[in-house]
């Protein structure tokens, strides 16, 4: 099949005839309007005839009713498999040619959709798991997480055929997702200001990425709330006018950062966050301020088996935030049934989807943590937190992603029964079935991503392997080299052991590599991998061209709104 | 795999010869858009969908000693594993539970009996 020119099918707005596809099958679309499917949610799998769409969430949350739907929609449509993502968004897989427009039907009869979820859009907007209930947040962010999802579905139409890449938006509210936010292109990490002002600390221009990994930067110290709408429209407004349109491998906004350097970058955003501002503004939905949460009140009661990375404290004393561990971030149709069943029955009514591809089900009682317990045991799931051992992160790989090159699943198998990382369940580890980021290998204590890697001058599938990571220090890993597929685990083993000898107490894995240098792990790894492994990371000329940066002069345009 | 027939659910198929099923290993057919694989127990033929409950990867049969080092013990004299091709995932050839993950849930099992040599399932 020839390649997809995207900026082509961009100018010619990303026409697609989803009747066509109804009536005819996919046999007929050409490369540009399979990725005008894109904007549909709607993405080519590796198997001819069938697709995957991705579903957005608000906030994270499936209410029970949709949740079930979902599962109808999946056990119909999906061969029951239900995959849910790093950004908190569900994917379902091998929808068929034909049916994929009463998929997309049957997700807006449920409230959902896959606007926008694929390709170059804003794609779902994330935002803390924990928000509105959780002891360590400033104040409940939802609300204005909403409002963006809101702004960017009714600007979708007109908007995904003008940005030259895909744009990532996150809120945070508690430690991790406030982390998280950095990996974002836009980064929203809730904070309160003089007089009690309820507003974001700003963060610009970070993705993982296939390439150049990087942390937003401050933008703005303090962003009232009543200005995020217009944060989100200046950021596009100059990410239109000069993105690397023509290059989608170099049209990240980091990669116009690095382009036009961060204080000509800055300066353009404020010019337009000022423009923005001057507009009429809708005022944000109220939230609750809450009242310092009473710690110690909270805690004088305690779950049965005590708390837990998988039971932790609400504001409301007596209830739990209880994280389902959902392994590799699978489950069935079945097991979608079930949990809407349960959330029903001792929760909330609602599941949340965490970024770390788990099932957060809000407001059980602190009595009912056993019988939640033993109901996730018997569809073979658990409680994220001590009983469980290895804490992975994984993408769906090959051979069902159209980009995948290896089969991460089976490697994410492998190590969910790693001696070592029985030792460590907080150790995070990240797969990925290709150099992009759908598993975030770059932000893990140990992160493997997936490719044709050259091993002693042979090319094999493998992986590059990546240390260090830990978004607590604002620290991306580093690649100390490649192994082919079956020395995952072991490869593994040797960087725990490493790290085991060398770290002091308490140390993550990123703080001993930079502590001792990450020679240390590499001469090891030689030691245990001697002639079949390779030290740092494939050569570019194998790994796919890495351009210099530089803007035509035509795309250098005056700034311009988006409608 | 063979394509073998077409029928609906619910419906009794004659699917293969009974010598086509192979004394150790299995046969997987196609039937009504269904992966089966047929699996000899003696002188009977079990069936089992082949399609696995993971990611619905094609399953295969594979012998213990080719099915990886997670492999387990054979549970049969035969030897065998049905085997995910995409991501590893094993599954008892006898009982269609799992024995190895990513999948987490057991291959379903059909009726199968043989009716003058030729093996019948009961799709359901």
């Amino acid at each position: 099949m020839p390649a997809v020119d995207i900026p082509r099918a961009k100018r010619a707005g990303l026409p697609v005839d989803l009747e066509r596809l109804t009536a005819e099958g996919d046999d007929w679309l050409s490369p540009e309007e399979r990725y005008a499917l894109k904007q549909h949610g709607v993405c080519a799998q590796a198997q001819p005839g069938v697709f995957m769409i991705r579903i957005r969430t608000a906030n994270g949350v499936l209410r029970s009713a949709a949740a079930r739907g979902l599962a109808r929609l999946a056990a119909t449509y999906g061969r029951g498999w239900v995959h849910l993502t790093t950004r908190q968004q569900v994917e379902l897989h091998h929808v068929e040619a034909r049916a994929v427009t009463t998929v997309l039907a049957g997700l807006a009869d449920l409230g959902l959709t896959s606007s926008s979820t694929c390709g170059h859009a804003v794609r779902g907007v994330m935002s803390c798991p924990d928000a509105g209930t959780g002891l360590a947040e400033p104040f409940d962010c939802r609300p204005d997480a909403e409002a963006v999802q809101g702004a960017i579905l009714a600007l979708a139409p007109g908007l995904n055929h003008r940005l030259p890449q895909r744009l990532n938006i996150a809120f945070g509210g508690c430690p991790d997702c406030r982390a998280h936010a950095a990996t974002n292109d836009l980064g929203f990490v809730s904070t309160v200001g003089e007089d009690d002002a309820l507003g974001y600390e700003l963060l610009l221009g970070g993705s993982l990425g296939r390439s150049a990994p990087t942390l937003a930067r401050q933008a703005v110290e303090f962003l009232p709330r009543a200005d995020v709408l217009a944060a989100v429209h200046a950021l596009l407004d100059v990410f239109c006018a000069h993105g690397n349109f023509d290059q989608p491998n170099k049209a990240r906004l980091k990669f116009l950062v690095r382009e036009l350097g961060w204080e000509a970058f800055h300066a353009l955003f404020c010019e337009a966050l000022e423009a923005r501002r001057a507009g009429d503004r809708p005022a944000p939905s109220p939230v609750a301020t809450p009242e310092p949460a009473d710690v110690a009140r909270i805690l004088a009661a305690s779950p049965p088996g005590g708390w837990s990375s998988g039971v932790r404290p609400m504001r409301t004393a007596g209830r739990a935030l209880a994280t389902v561990r959902v392994p590799l971030g699978d489950v069935d149709a079945e097991d979608l049934c079930r949990l809407a069943e349960l959330t029903d029955r001792l929760a909330d009514g609602t599941l949340v989807c965490t970024p770390r591809q788990n099932v957060t089900l809000r407001g059980v009682p602190l009595a009912a943590i056993p019988g939640l317990r033993d109901a996730l045991g018997d569809l073979g799931l658990g409680l994220d937190g001590p009983d469980q051992a290895a804490d992975l992160r994984c993408c769906t790989g090959g051979p069902v992603c159209a980009l995948a090159l290896t089969p991460a699943q089976a490697a994410a198998e492998a190590l969910r029964a790693s001696p070592a990382l029985a030792r460590h369940g907080t150790l995070r580890v990240a797969l990925s079935g290709c150099n992009n980021a759908c598993a975030q290998q770059q932000i893990a204590d140990i992160g493997f991503s997936g490719g044709k890697v050259t091993v002693r001058g042979e090319s094999v599938p493998g992986y590059q392997v990546w240390v260090g990571g830990d978004l607590s220090a604002r620290r991306v890993g580093q690649v100390v080299g490649r192994i082919a597929e079956r020395d995952v685990p072991a490869v593994t083993e040797a960087i725990v052991g490493t790290w085991e000898a060398l770290g002091s107490h308490g140390e993550r894995i990123g703080d001993t590599v930079e502590r001792v240098g990450s020679g240390a792990f590499t001469a090891q790894i030689e030691a245990v991998f001697a002639g079949r492994w390779e030290p740092g990371p494939e050569p570019p000329e194998h790994a796919g061209p890495e351009h210099a940066v530089v803007l035509p002069e035509d795309r250098r345009l005056p700034l311009v709104e988006v409608a | 795999m063979t394509v073998r027939a077409t029928a609906p659910l619910g419906h009794l198929v004659d699917t293969a010869p009974v010598d086509e099923v192979p004394e150790e290993g299995a046969l997987v057919i196609e039937v009504a858009g269904r992966r089966i694989a047929l699996v000899r127990d003696g002188s009977s033929v079990r069936a089992l969908d082949a399609t696995c409950t993971h990611a619905a990867g094609p399953v295969e049969a594979v012998p213990h000693a080719h099915a990886g080092p997670r492999g387990g013990a054979p549970s049969t004299a035969r030897g065998c594993l049905l085997v995910c091709t995409w991501h590893g995932a094993a599954f008892d050839e006898a009982t269609g539970e799992v024995r190895r993950g990513p999948a987490r849930k057991p291959l379903r099992r059909y009726a199968a009996e043989v009716v003058d040599g030729v093996v019948r399932v009961t799709l359901t």
